[in-house]
């Protein structure tokens, strides 16, 4: 069916003659509310609570996350970490994470590889066991990061591996998903300067598809850990 | 729609069958027991439920209002953000846009993540007679795929199927050794399907929200296939019903709460992707294109029409079967098509004509535990008595059945008639009763008799008691305070 | 206090369970409630409504109607029919002028049995006493369209000497449902049989309600089981205790 019938149809259907026009400002629908009850729009936590929140939550879907007062200290607890998993080898997202978080040193006793273009890197991702992305935000009230689809992160890099590590700045932590958009909208909603995706991501990945038994590491990663610079008051 | 009920039985017949099967309602039972007990955790959890259930009507009420003006904004921001836009009005249609992209990237393998909306229009069954091969990668639909069956759960495609069976079905597809424990099934499902998304030609899924704002098609999984099939094959064609749009990404957040505890009371689902156009220039990952199927297929007469335009807010949780009595003891299959429960009930004769589903309203009790379920508060069982009132005294009813509705009329309209024919009934009664029960197992009440006692008419009603009735009534004084 | 309520006694009360109307006399009275049958009614019209037949439910419920005009309250031993009432009577009297403000009247003053000893009387504790082990079943449409839930539980929390024992899966339908039951007989007995089960379980001596049609059901079924239990409705208890007990309190 072609595009305006389609839309006429629409139209008719709800007793309208033609469809409404999507460019007039005029057009667009009043709203008595949008979005979320206003007592979780005013639900606001400070620094301390989203932290202690998002760790417990991310713990509670099976995930853990580890606080450093430090830089340095997080570097230390990579290194432990990474030490402990011994993967043959590390997968990282690009850009300038690893430069900014001062992480070549951690990475260097393992064999790393950084993501750089699909669909080169999907075969050589496949099977790796770790990767280690940074994110963009994270939400204390479900445990979530959210990693989007920005110029040089490949963040395929937190879904092949059978484990991923997060490392991030508490400062990131917003207390629910609605703040999350704000801020994605401050940069603009105009379609085509939008991340092509952004992902959401609580835990690891888990299925009850057989006989209701609650499994992890279905099709992503069986853990995730994040690493969380405590970078201060914000 | 209605691979189940190709052999047009009836749901009476259907539900003969499943009622047998002592294994399907067991875990049925166990299921829906535990993702109804989860869901009152959750909701229990978040606190002040009921606000959320409400906003969550309100939002869907508001968009399928005015769903010219936010479908439009859907597509012209998924446009200006690269995504190819095809609009379907039926099954067929849609079937065919979908091969159209199939064929100009002379696919060979489509992965697929879990999607009501695909089953609908039965796009596996058209890409298999092309020769195309296609692998359902969400764990529940594999096992359905593989055993060649419908899913019987909106949300747990494989709810009937032990793991005894499921065994054996990955044994067929090639698994060794598998052990019966959920770990060793996962884990050659996951080798299994891990080959399907590194060498996939065309990833595709449904869009469980479109946000109007942006042009942005969301997707909700646990396992993460979702993300995987979007984004490692070339091509991405997401399949989505016309009503799915919200308007902004701050409807999303109240979707984003009631769906998954309404699903299976998680708090959170584990991945949700928000996939605005194709991979950009800068971008590192994702698909080359990005193709939207748009899909009326009979949604439009639902707008249409004030009695069931509210059918269209469903979110598709799965909720209503996990606290329906009835899908507790038929399961899916019975239902005859691929919307199962009590929105199928009313779902499948909107959308489908056969006969095979012309009882499909009358398998309820009309006990409204959908309705209470329901994340956006749509009135099921309200519809299910419309439906029944379009069907009344049409073709498909039995005449015995329009003639009992009339004499009950007849006789019920005046007390006076009432009260004769209700003696009459009484003498009548004398030889079949026995210690105040009706003894008998015939006649057109059998369906209550053959299983259970029947009580009979008093020896005296109420009304020829109550004339004779001397009331003593205590005078209370009220409590000056 | 002094009060005059019409009963809508329902036709199912009416014709196989006096009694129970019968006793909701009696314990109104005690609380000082005169009762009056307005003989005009018969049926609220919920089993053809139910079906689909609406023209043959609104010449049956213009009984109640014309009925319960000159009321203040209407009292019922129904919820499924109080339900009936205030959820599906303003829809149902909608086209005609002349009926559908008293349709919406007749919502405002119609209250189900416990509802309207709990909420307009302010009674809860009757002086009943009955040593029984108790489970209550409730209804569908009493709990969910008329929105009854506590209002039985607090009335039987006042009753001396009853232990009342949790019927597990309580809120999930017994498979009455009307017509349902006769039309879809297997899935109906099917749900009568879980819900049989349940109670048998409680190991209660009598199941207690507020609506004769699911009673009816469960009741028929665990004697076509072959265990019998005392089914009783919430006004037949609390009487039977009243007898036992010292009378009104409170």
């Amino acid at each position: 069916m072609n595009e305006q019938e389609f839309f006429q149809n629409i139209a008719r259907r709800l007793g309208r003659e033609f469809p409404a026009d999507a460019n007039a400002a005029a057009a667009a629908p009043a709203r008595t509310s949008v979005g979320a009850p206003d007592f979780w729009q005013a639900h606001e936590w400070n620094h301390q609570e989203r932290l202690d929140n998002f760790a417990a939550e991310l713990a509670r879907l099976g995930g853990s996350a580890q606080v450093y007062e430090t830089l340095s200290a997080l570097q230390e607890g990579l290194a432990a970490l990474l030490l402990e998993l011994s993967p043959s080898l590390v997968g990282v997202w690009g850009g300038e994470f690893i430069a900014k978080m001062q992480l070549q040193g951690v990475l260097s006793p393992c064999k790393v590889m950084e993501w750089v273009e699909q669909p080169e890197m999907i075969e050589q991702f496949a099977h790796i066991d770790v990767g280690v992305t940074g994110c963009d935000f994270a939400i204390a009230d479900t445990g979530t990061v959210v990693l989007l689809a920005a110029a040089g992160q490949g963040r395929l890099v937190s879904l092949l591996p059978s484990v991923h590590i997060v490392v991030m700045k508490a400062s990131q932590i917003h207390t629910r998903m609605g703040e999350v958009w704000r801020d994605i909208e401050l940069r603009g909603l105009d379609p085509a300067h939008l991340p092509s995706t952004a992902i959401f991501i609580s835990g690891p990945s888990r299925s009850s598809d057989i006989e209701n038994d609650l499994t992890i590491g279905v099709h992503g990663p069986a853990a995730v850990h994040a690493l969380i610079w405590d970078d201060g008051k914000s | 729609m209605s691979a189940g009920a190709k052999d047009r039985t009836s749901v009476i017949e259907r539900s003969h069958a499943a009622l047998q099967d002592d294994f399907l309602r067991a875990a049925v039972r166990f299921t829906t027991d535990r993702l109804k007990d989860r869901k009152h955790g959750a909701t229990e959890e978040l606190g002040r439920w009921e606000e959320w259930r409400e906003r969550g009507r309100e939002i869907r009420a508001h968009t399928v209002s005015h769903l010219d003006y936010y479908l439009r904004r859907f597509v012209d921001n998924a446009r200006a953000a690269g995504a190819e836009i095809h609009f379907a009005s039926d099954a067929q249609e849609a079937s065919a846009a979908v091969l159209g992209v199939v064929h100009a990237k002379q696919a060979q393998l489509v992965a697929k993540s879990k999607s009501m909306v695909s089953e609908e229009i039965h796009i596996n069954r058209r890409l298999e007679e092309q020769n195309v091969r296609v692998v359902e990668t969400d764990l529940g639909e594999y096992i359905i795929q593989l055993a060649n069956e419908m899913p019987s759960h909106i949300i747990i495609p494989a709810i009937h199927k032990t793991r005894e069976q499921i065994k054996d079905l990955f044994t067929r597809d090639g698994g060794q050794n598998l052990g019966t424990d959920t770990k060793a099934l996962v884990t050659f499902a996951r080798r299994k399907l891990r080959e399907t998304f590194l060498t996939a030609d065309i990833g595709m899924t449904g869009c469980n929200f479109g946000v109007a704002e942006s042009g942005s098609v969301v997707l909700f999984t646990n396992e993460g296939n979702a993300d995987m099939v979007s984004a490692l094959p070339k091509t991405h064609i997401v399949v989505m019903g016309m009503e799915r749009v919200l308007p902004t990404f701050a409807d999303l957040e109240v979707m984003a709460n009631l769906l998954p505890r309404s699903a299976t009371g998680q708090k959170v689902i584990t991945y949700m992707s928000v996939i605005t156009g194709p991979r950009r220039a800068q971008e590192r990952c994702g698909p080359e294109e990005l193709h939207i199927v748009i899909l009326d297929n009979g949604r439009s007469s639902q707008l249409g029409d004030d009695e069931f335009r509210d059918v269209l807010h469903c979110i598709r949780c799965g909720a209503c079967l996990n606290v329906c009595p009835v899908y507790r003891h038929i399961g899916g299959h019975a239902y005859g098509s691929v919307y199962p429960g009590p929105i199928g009930a009313v779902l499948t004769p909107l959308l489908l004509q056969g006969e095979e589903f012309a009882d499909l309203p009358n398998a309820s009790s009309l006990c409204g535990a959908c309705y209470e379920a329901c994340p956006v508060k749509i009135p099921l069982h309200d519809m299910l008595v419309a439906l029944r009132r379009r069907a009344a005294g049409g073709p498909r009813t039995k005449r015995a059945e329009r003639a009992a509705w009339r004499g009950y009329a007849l006789a019920f309209a005046k007390p006076g008639r009432y009260r004769l024919v209700t003696r009459m009934a009484r003498l009548a009664q004398t030889p079949l009763q026995h210690d105040g029960y009706i003894e008998s197992t015939w006649g057109p009440l059998m369906g209550w008799t053959n299983s259970r006692h029947a009580p009979a008419l008093a020896p005296e009603s109420f009304r020829d008691r109550f004339s004779r009735m001397k009331q003593d009534v205590r005078t209370i004084k009220s409590d000056p305070q | 206090m002094w009060m005059k309520v019409a009963l809508f006694a329902t036709c199912l009360v009416d014709n196989f369970y006096p009694h129970v109307a019968e006793s909701m006399v009696r314990i109104l009275n005690h609380c000082g409630v005169e009762v009056e049958f307005p003989e005009a009614q018969t049926c609220c019209g919920q089993p053809a409504f139910n079906s689909g037949y609406q023209e043959q439910a609104r010449v049956v419920g213009r009984t109640l109607l014309d009925a319960f005009g000159n009321y203040e309250y209407v009292v019922s031993p129904s919820g499924s029919c109080t339900g009936m009432i205030h959820h599906y009577y303003p829809y149902l009297f909608d086209s005609n002028p002349g009926l559908a403000g008293h349709a919406r009247e007749l919502v405002t003053k119609t209250y189900e049995f416990s509802q309207f000893l709990v909420n307009i009387l302010g009674v809860t504790d009757l002086g009943a006493q009955f040593a029984h082990t108790v489970t209550y079943h409730p209804s569908c449409h009493g709990s969910r369209l008329l929105g009854v839930k506590q209002e039985p539980l607090e009335l039987l929390a006042r009753v001396r000497d009853l232990n009342l024992v949790e019927l597990p899966h309580a809120q999930d339908c017994c498979g009455f449902g009307g017509a349902f039951a006769v039309k879809m007989s297997e899935i109906s007995t099917a749900m009568a049989t879980e819900k049989a089960d349940w109670v048998t379980e409680t190991g209660a001596e009598v199941l207690v309600g507020t609506d004769m049609g699911c009673l009816m059901n469960i009741g028929g079924r665990m004697r076509h089981m072959g265990r019998p239990v005392r089914v009783m409705h919430l006004a037949e208890l609390l009487l039977e205790g009243m007898e036992q007990g010292s009378g009104v309190r409170g």
